[in-house]
């Protein structure tokens, strides 16, 4: 019985959080029971799911050609995405007065994943059951968890950031601008560099050839 | 060693080039698409066996070709275009005829251009007489029988520049025409040359991509881009129900190949997958070989299958009733096999037969072990027998086991035969999800009324053995009580 009851004391911020968002992230934040390693579980929690649901959902529902599945290459995409998503709203937040530091918009973001962790596994498991027909019932559980996790990421900041919803959905768009920059100057960055190693390289083997 | 293994290697390529006649190996690589539209090769379905031009026939080589029409007999016509005759040569390539003129009403007549070529089911040629402007019917010893001359629409007469490409007529010996720039579709007469109007005018549709490019584009680069106006129809043939297959060369839209039914409307629909039948899925954008399929010719097969020719890749796609993709083969090159700018395809039973234009030969091509296979299931699967339809199915996925509807094939006879978790592998493997289901749920159903009575059974003796220790110790305690 203690060890259900530790797994739940682990795990009891993130499903507070998932029916009580506000003062859950309140809590998360303020009174610091938010932890890293609770947040890096949901992050790799939803990793998982996301695999499981590609490589075992029924093809009633999911219709991708196996050969395109690639778990380390989803794990390596939603990583990136956390961390793109996570640098460029504290860049936005940092000049627009947010009080969350870096960490916390982490934990509020892997902290409001909880509704997908708990939705696409299950869905998954159930989809191998279901015919076409009911296929609309997996996608509608699935939507919803979505919608609810855009909904807690929202929350979330608000919380962290101490902002009005306004201003929360006016950081949110600046989010999504600067995320954009970033990527823009990632791909010019990779571009001038490698136009550099070219150069260099066309140099080196003019050299050896001449000399 | 290595030229141990070369010298064996070519004794045997001559020993076998020796016992076999028929070229063994094609030149190109057979292939279909999968259900993600990747391209997978398989085994060849067609090989070419033959190639003949004029000068087989000692009458001087062809010259620009542009159509070929077979008889009931298997005898092939081909509208010599460039030579202003027309040539019969019967199935054992053996000529019978070559016709350059006829006599009409006394008078001697000849061609001009002749673009097309068609023979009816009672044995008469029709002929598109392009630059003369007129259909001419002959019969089979080069008899005038009838000229259809420009439409006559009224008032509308001096507009029309009838200049007939493609020829067709059905068993009630209505002419179908294709004329070039008579965008309205294709223009029918009744068996007296009386205009009756269009038939199966091909609709424009662009998708909004090419609308914001168009809009952006300055009045000179709208002028010099491709106008969205409908295309002529560019290969025709009717199969035995009397549905008539067009192809259009449009480099846009959907329905490239239509089979139109009397009304004329579109009836090939692929109700699976919603896929076009669009020959090439995947295709560079430029640089030579490029851009999407352009079918010049279409063949219709027994059993609703047909065949369409692409002209770009020189390819010959076959697809079945539902518009599934059957095989692929050919291609454009120098050697047997390949051709260089093909411009009509002709089926002659189960052997196929493209014209090459720029170098004047037909090639004719047999179907192998794997392409009977694959005729012969769908042709069963076509006539209802099911079970003939799944030995054929079985032994062609001993040769090739990507074939999807092979797996499609059976997984539907084992539904039909009740065999629910059977049907579901394989249709699972076909990716038909829509007979996946059915059989899905027939199974669950099955599953459920086996296991639930004693689940039931055990939760209802569960409760009662709960209720009745309860009624029990209350009993008991009641007992201790008094």
């Amino acid at each position: 019985m203690t060890m259900v009851k530790r797994v739940l004391s682990f795990y009891a911020l993130p499903l507070r959080i998932m029916v009580r968002p506000f003062s859950g992230f309140y809590e998360m934040k303020y009174e610091k029971r938010g932890l890293l390693r609770v947040a890096v579980f949901n992050f790799l929690m939803v990793c998982i799911s996301v695999s499981f649901m590609n490589q075992y959902s029924s093809i009633v529902v999911n219709q991708r050609n196996p050969r395109t599945i690639n778990s380390l290459v989803e794990f390596a995409t939603l990583t990136g995405a956390l961390i793109l998503f996570c640098v460029s709203n504290w860049a936005v937040t940092s000049l627009t007065d947010g009080e969350g530091r870096f960490i916390d918009i982490v934990m509020a973001v892997c902290y409001a994943m909880t509704p997908i962790v708990l939705t696409f596994i299950p869905m998954t498991i159930l989809s191998n059951v279901l015919t076409v027909d009911e296929g609309a019932f997996y996608f509608m559980v699935i939507s919803v968890a979505v919608f609810w996790f855009a909904f807690l990421i929202f929350s979330g900041l608000v919380t962290v950031h101490n902002y009005s919803a306004a201003k929360a959905i006016t950081t949110v768009l600046l989010t999504f601008v600067a995320l954009l920059i970033i990527v823009f100057l990632i791909t010019l960055l990779l571009t001038l560099w490698q136009q550099l190693v070219l150069f260099i390289r066309s140099l080196y083997t003019e050299i050896v050839f001449r000399v | 060693m290595y030229r141990r293994i070369v010298a064996t290697m070519l004794t045997l390529a001559i020993i076998v080039a020796g016992f076999v006649p028929v070229m063994a190996d094609a030149p190109f690589e057979g292939f279909t698409y999968n259900f993600w539209g990747d391209y997978v090769p398989t085994p060849a379905a067609y090989v070419p066996v033959l190639s003949v031009g004029g000068r087989d026939f000692g009458i001087g080589d062809f010259t620009t070709p542009q159509d070929i029409s077979s008889d009931l007999y298997g005898n092939i016509y081909v509208a010599d275009t460039g030579n202003n005759r027309i040539v019969k040569f019967d199935r054992n390539i053996e000529l019978v005829w070559v016709i350059d003129s006829f006599l009409r009403d006394g008078q001697p007549d000849s061609f001009n251009s002749p673009n097309g070529i068609f023979v009816s089911e009672d044995m008469l040629i029709h002929i598109a007489d392009t630059e003369s402007r007129r259909i001419i019917t002959l019969d089979q010893e080069g008899n005038f029988v009838r000229e259809i001359g420009p439409p006559e629409f009224g008032d509308l007469d001096e507009a029309v520049d009838f200049r007939p490409l493609k020829v067709l007529v059905d068993r009630g010996g209505r002419v179908f025409v294709s004329a070039l720039h008579v965008v309205e579709g294709m223009m029918t007469f009744n068996s007296d040359g009386d205009f009756m109007g269009y038939y199966g005018t091909i609709r424009v549709f662009f998708n909004p991509i090419d609308m914001l490019w168009r809009f952006l584009s300055t009045q000179e680069q709208r002028a010099r881009q491709a106008m969205f106006i409908p295309t002529e129809f560019a290969g025709m043939d009717i199969d035995p129900y009397g549905f008539i297959f067009a192809t259009n060369r449009a480099p846009w839209g959907d329905n490239m190949v239509q089979r139109l039914n009397p009304r004329g409307e579109n009836v090939l629909l692929n109700l699976n997958t919603n896929v076009q039948v669009t020959g090439s899925q995947r295709y560079r954008i430029t640089g030579p070989l490029s851009g999407r399929s352009m079918f010049v010719d279409v063949a219709a097969r027994s059993h609703g299958m047909f065949s369409v020719l692409d002209s770009i890749r020189g390819r010959v796609y076959t697809y079945d009733s539902e518009g599934n993709l059957l095989y692929a083969f050919a291609g454009i090159g120098n050697i047997l096999g390949m051709s260089r700018n093909p411009v009509a395809i002709e089926a002659v039973g189960d052997s196929l037969l493209i014209l090459d234009d720029r170098r004047g030969h037909i090639i004719y091509f047999e179907p192998t072990e794997y392409g009977n296979l694959i005729n012969s299931a769908i042709a069963l699967a076509y006539d209802g027998d099911g079970a003939g339809a799944v030995e054929k199915w079985t032994r062609l996925l001993e040769i090739d086991e990507h074939f999807t509807l092979a797996h499609v094939g059976i997984g539907r006879a084992h539904l039909a035969a009740g065999e629910n978790r059977l049907a579901m592998e394989y249709l699972q493997r076909g990716m038909d999800v829509r007979y996946y289901s059915v059989a899905l749920r027939r199974f669950r159903t099955e599953i459920l009324s086996e296991v639930l009575p004693y689940v039931l059974t055990v939760g209802l003796a569960g409760a009662v053995a709960i209720v009745g220790f309860r009624i029990f110790k209350r009993f008991k305690k009641g007992g201790a009580v008094s």
